[in-house]
């Protein structure tokens, strides 16, 4: 109320200082005689008076300007003050009024272009960057940048973005063929011996995966999307070269945002894969589900997955009875996200998977429950402002097979527990590639011999990220 | 309506002031000023008369801004907002509140018409600034806002330009939410609901800028217009190079969920995992007395129901096959292999009957080499076909070696014979077929190394290379100058290792129509099996063998001799599943094993001519003998179950069967033995036991006059039983120089009851 008082009261001293240097006009309605309304200055009557400091506040800057709203250094004044104190729209009404005065000023036009393209306005800054391109009294200089502006305008207002990563590393493992330590396997219910060739081996493998993602906005007010993406991923072994690997899986789907903020995420998806082994074809699947994320708060977060998926194995001169394994496959899956700290990230998630193959032995319900904790910090390096992050979570899966694999045991139903623990840490370099190394320990024991082992395996990889 | 800071403020300025102006009591407070005008802008307070509004002049609560068809004017209100309207307009500012300490307030305005362009203030941070036209409501919080309303219909469209959100209502009810910038809706009417949030076009957006930036030949009031030469000097010396950064919420798609890649990859790498687990056990060694069985596929060219034989050669009589079966001898051995075809397809002349064994074992190399014997009756006569061929198998898939104990997913057997018929045709053939490991564990019996004693019985065709007919010879087990027994057949089991070896020692019993003096084979000593890939074992009711390199020993009246060629096969009845003819049922025997043997022995006769002798389907029985001292002395005991022969009459050949049964007593050594509904005959006999374990009898055969018999046989022990199960020879004939052509010889086989 007292700054109320004090406006009012400077305002009055104001006006009042210039009623007493302006004559009265003519036709002057009763309330014109209340302090503050002042007849528009005619032209060189009064002296200008000297040119008083410039306000060095955003506040005093505001009311200066609100005292003499033509007054074009005062106009700039705060402009300046109030784009430095992030108050950008008070500097875009204090430039539209300027083009008021005077429509012809191309590189206030400029700069409402970029005001509007920082405030994500990107339809109206593209308005006023094609005035500026097509005159000609703004220097070289503003032009390219209006020119750049324009194409990155054209981008940001694209319907499809899209993202791309891949990563290609070796990986080295203590037990690449994961055969168990013994040599000894079920064969028959008898205990086989394992060929030399096949018993427990240490290899190293080349790995590369990629993943392209795109976005299509679908135009409504949540930022709903269509996104597909694209996964490749394949590794050629240096001695197990049945274990060479290919795959590649593709999804489609809506990401629909629904509440009040959009912090809940529902994506109901698609999808395709094809796999190969040993340079044969292994199987391909096609399936579907929905997938959904929660911002419970800006600290919690929930998200889960459904998903089905029908998987055709290809029977092969190698692998007589892999048909066995056709059929569908369920999965459930619920994990939640708790921001520690503004540099640490703790995930909890479990999931249970049913295997419906067709063949008894290979039908099994699967639970698995992983703990993974995060933590950022900045690179030691000055070459890039994106954190290093490092990781360390643990994981355990129980396994519990349907029918006996008479192959195998025709006495023994097959159940395999697994405990698994790693640690890894990605290093930025350059704003979008990383170096990744990852160590991973892996403890499968089973009710059948043949599938039980231990892994040790470290990885390191050199990732792009876009 | 009055606040007492204004009236201070009123008092204030009118103290400074010369006095000259008149203070009107209740004059409202401005909110604003009005920053810049393009003429006309017209002002009108509540009750009072308009006026034309200049720039720098306030604004007033409840005023009412109209601006003519060229006027244009901005706004600036106390809390930094600004509404900036264009010709043709008509806009009132029904509130303004603002408490600068707090930043809160309210800001609500009408618009009738015209093009109204709002940048929010501190005002439209914490709370909606409304602005109400003919048709709809429109909220904006924190942002900036463009609305036009068309003069006539009141069709309103608002866009949103930047902020947190706008919401537009309309005037019958329904409300669209805008939070993404550069988003229209319209309301076309009163009645309407706003249309679905759209993009706006740079266009549109260009077309309503143009009515709000200025006049080409309007200053908006300023005194000295500036110039661009004054804007450029108040700029920063270089344009900037990279353009903006997005706002922080980027269109950045939201990308693969952190580590999908990740799990795309484990899932794969995990199957990948299991499959060369599986993998593995396709090359493991399986121990000793493992057995695994393949289905075997006939080769087509052989046109034959059976494997490895010809159908032609068999008449493709239908009996049964078993499956080919491995047995591994750990990984230090090798697999063996037998596969065991049997046929007794009707009765009586019309009967086709075949016998195909094929054992083998892995040879020095990695492939398995297996030789296939049998000798086969289609014809109802004496004439026979004896099948010999060889083989070899090699693994398919990730095995191809038999050796050390690994099993193949499957084979693949070449190999070619020769079919020798007895009347003297022969064919040579040659096939190729496949085997696929059966995935389910075979059922197995007990499996032991032992030795198996008992009795055999065959008869013998013969054809001389001069034409002349021979007699047909019946061979019982036995050795002249020996005393009769079981010992005369002996069958080795070895379960460690997978194999068999037989000896069958017989001698003949004259052919009853044979004119005197004539030759036959009057005895034969035959080995079976003593070789690798000759004899295999794969349980104690399934064992075959074929002749063994040692060659046989035959005395074709003129003293033994090695024989010049020996084929010769033996397998046990536990192979195959065939019914014995006449519906007899056999005997559930446990330890006492039964089976045919057979094969074609040549030899050069005594009086040096080339003879080739076809022995077609004799039958053996053996099991388990214990010492004379073990057996009983007290007691009695029944016996049920079957025999089984051949038989001929006049010119016919066939394999019959009948129902056993025997009493015994072990007290006076001495029971009764009966062999029922053989051939239509009813045959019994009195048994006489000297050692208490080995019995003879005379047989008395009714159903057809003038034959006699005998019968040997001996009890057999199992489960700790020494005289569980029985067992025997016999043979049935015409008196010496009959013309009525008729014989039999068999076994007989029994349990207790």
């Amino acid at each position: 109320m007292i700054g109320e008082m004090w406006r009012v009261l400077i305002v009055g001293l104001t006006a009042s200082t210039k009623m007493l240097a302006t004559p009265v006009a003519a036709q002057t309605p009763d309330w014109r005689l209340i302090p503050g309304n002042a007849l528009p200055p005619v032209a060189q009557v009064v002296p200008a008076a000297p040119r008083p400091a410039l306000p060095t506040d955003y506040n005093s800057a505001f009311r200066s300007m609100m005292a003499d709203p033509a007054n074009l250094d005062l106009t700039f004044r705060f402009a300046e003050l109030a784009m430095a104190a992030g108050d950008l729209e008070g500097a875009v009404s204090a430039f539209e009024r300027l083009l008021i005065f005077n429509p012809r000023l191309t590189r206030i036009r400029y700069e409402l272009g970029l005001l509007y393209m920082r405030l994500g306005s990107y339809q109206i800054a593209r308005g006023y960057f094609e005035d500026v391109a097509k005159s000609d009294d703004v220097p070289a200089d503003v032009r390219a940048s209006t020119r750049e502006n324009l194409v990155e305008i054209e981008k940001r207002l694209s319907a499809t973005t899209f993202a791309f990563t891949a990563q290609t590393g070796l990986r080295w493992q203590s037990n690449a063929n994961a055969a168990n330590s013994a040599g000894v396997v079920k064969l028959f219910g008898l205990d086989a011996t394992l060929d030399p060739a096949s018993q427990k081996r240490s290899g190293w493998n080349a790995y590369a995966q990629a993943s392209l993602t795109f976005a299509y906005d679908l135009g409504t007010q949540a930022r709903d999307t269509l996104d597909a993406g694209l996964q490749v991923y394949g590794t050629r072994q240096q001695d197990v070269s049945s274990l060479d690997l290919q795959v590649v899986q593709a999804d489609l789907g809506p990401r629909l945002r629904f509440g009040e903020d959009n912090s809940l995420m529902l994506r109901p998806f698609v999808l395709g894969s094809a796999v190969t082994l040993d340079d044969s074809r292994y199987f391909v699947s096609y399936g579907g589900g929905i997938s959904a994320d929660m911002a419970v708060t800006p600290i919690f977060g929930i998200e889960a997955e459904l998903k089905s998926r029908f998987r055709r194995f290809h029977v092969s001169e190698a692998r007589t009875t892999v048909a066995d394994k056709d059929g569908w496959e369920h999965s459930a899956r619920l994990g939640t996200r708790h921001v520690l700290g503004s540099q640490d990230v703790l995930r909890l998630g479990g999931t249970i998977t049913f295997a419906n193959a067709k063949a008894e032995s290979e039908r099994n319900l699967e639970y698995a429950g992983e703990v993974t904790y995060l933590r950022q910090f900045a690179s030691p390096f000055a070459l890039t402002r994106q954190p290093w992050v490092a990781n360390l979570g643990g994981g355990r899966t129980l396994r519990y097979y349907d029918g006996v694999d008479t192959t195998v045991d025709p006495s023994t139903t097959r159940y395999d527990r697994e405990w698994s623990l790693g640690a890894g840490l990605s290093m930025r370099f350059f704003d979008s590639w990383s170096v990744n190394l990852q160590l991973t320990q892996q403890w499968v024991r089973s009710s059948v011999a043949n599938y039980m082992y231990t892994n040790t395996s470290g990885t390191i990889g050199l990732g792009y990220a876009f | 309506m009055l606040r007492h800071s204004t009236i201070l403020a009123l008092l204030a300025s009118t103290a400074l002031a010369s006095g000259a102006f008149a203070q009107a009591p209740g004059a409202p407070t401005k909110v604003g000023v009005a920053a810049a005008v393009n003429q006309q802008l017209t002002g009108t307070p509540p009750a009072a008369a308009g006026r034309v509004v200049n720039i720098g002049n306030d604004v007033f609560p409840r005023e009412r801004l109209v601006t003519d068809a060229r006027g244009q004017a901005q706004m600036l209100f106390l809390d930094g907002s600004a509404f900036t309207v264009g010709p043709d307009s008509d806009l009132v500012l029904d509130e303004f509140v603002y408490d600068p300490a707090s930043g809160t307030g309210k800001l609500a305005a009408t618009a009738a018409k015209g093009v109204v362009r709002f940048v929010g203030g501190k005002l439209s941070k914490n709370q909606p600034v409304t602005i109400t036209t003919p048709t709809a409501t429109i909220g904006i919080r924190g942002g900036i806002g463009i609305v036009s309303i068309d003069a006539s219909t009141g069709a309103t469209s608002a866009t949103f330009l930047f902020g947190a959100e706008m919401t537009v209502t309309s005037a019958s009810g329904s409300t669209e939410k805008i939070s993404r910038a550069g988003f229209t809706t319209t309301v076309e009417s009163r009645a309407a609901a706003p249309t679905p949030a759209t993009r706006a076009t740079t266009e549109q957006i260009k077309q309503n800028l143009e009515q709000l930036n200025g006049r080409a030949d309007a200053t908006g009031g300023a005194a000295q217009q500036p110039t661009s030469g004054q804007v450029a000097q108040r700029m920063p010396g270089q344009a900037p190079t990279q353009p903006p950064p997005p706002p922080p919420s980027g269109a950045k798609p939201a990308g693969p969920a952190p580590g999908a890649t990740q799990t795309t990859s484990t899932t794969a790498n995990r199957d990948a995992t299991q499959q060369g687990q599986k993998n593995a056990l396709s090359t493991a060694a399986l121990p000793a007395g493992a057995i695994v069985s393949y289905q075997v596929n006939s080769d087509p060219a052989l046109a034959s129901n059976a494997p490895t034989v010809r159908g032609q050669a068999t008449g493709n009589a239908n009996g049964s096959s078993s499956n080919f079966f491995g047995v591994s001898s750990g990984s230090t051995g090798t697999v063996k292999s037998v596969q065991v075809s049997i046929a007794v397809d009707g009765t009586g002349s019309t009967q086709k009957s075949f016998v195909a064994v094929t054992t083998g074992e892995v040879g020095d190399g990695a492939g398995m080499l297996a030789s296939t014997r049998g000798t086969s009756r289609n014809t109802g006569d004496r004439d026979t076909t004896g099948i010999a061929s060889s083989s070899t198998l090699s693994g398919t898939g990730a095995m191809t070696s038999f050796a050390a104990g690994r099993m193949p997913a499957g084979f693949v057997q070449t190999g070619g014979g020769t079919d020798a018929q007895l009347s003297g045709g022969s064919a040579s053939y040659g096939y190729r077929q496949t085997g696929q490991r059966i995935t389910s564990t075979p059922v197995v019996g007990a499996r032991e190394t032992t030795v198996l004693n008992g009795y055999a019985s065959a008869f013998v065709e013969s054809h001389r290379a001069d034409g002349r007919l021979e007699p047909s010879t019946s061979l019982l087990a036995g050795q002249n100058g020996q005393p009769s027994g079981p010992v005369n057949v002996s069958i080795n089991t070895d379960a460690a290792n997978g194999r068999v070896a037989a000896t069958f020692n017989l001698k003949s019993l004259n052919d009853p129509s044979a004119p005197a003096g004539s030759d036959g084979l009057t005895s034969v000593a035959l080995n079976f099996g003593a070789d690798p890939a000759r004899g295999t074992y794969v349980d104690r009711s399934r064992f075959a063998a074929v002749e063994s390199n040692t060659g046989a020993v035959v005395n074709d009246g003129g003293g033994t001799k090695t024989a010049d060629s020996t084929r010769l096969y033996m397998a046990s009845s536990g192979f195959a599943n065939v019914s014995l003819p006449g519906g007899v049922q056999a005997c559930q025997c446990e330890f006492v094993q039964w089976g045919w043997w057979g094969g074609v022995v040549d030899a050069l006769s005594s009086d040096g001519v080339q003879k080739s002798n076809h022995l077609h389907m004799g039958n053996w029985v053996a099991g388990p003998i214990v010492s004379q001292t073990q057996m009983p002395t007290t007691g009695s005991a029944s016996y049920s179950g079957h025999a089984v022969g051949t038989v001929i009459n006049q010119t016919q050949r066939y394999i019959a069967a009948g129902n056993f049964s025997a009493q015994y007593n072990f007290g006076s050594r001495s029971g009764t033995m009966a062999i029922s509904n053989f051939d239509g005959l009813n045959v019994t006999g009195n048994m006489a036991s000297q050692n208490g374990r080995d019995y003879a009898a005379n047989l008395s055969i009714t159903g057809k006059p003038g034959l006699t018999g005998t019968a040997q046989g001996s009890f057999f022990s199992g489960g700790g039983d020494p005289v569980r199960e029985t067992g025997g020879q016999f043979s049935i004939s015409n008196a010496p120089g009959s013309t009525d052509k008729y014989a039999v010889n068999g076994v007989f086989v029994g349990k207790k009851q």
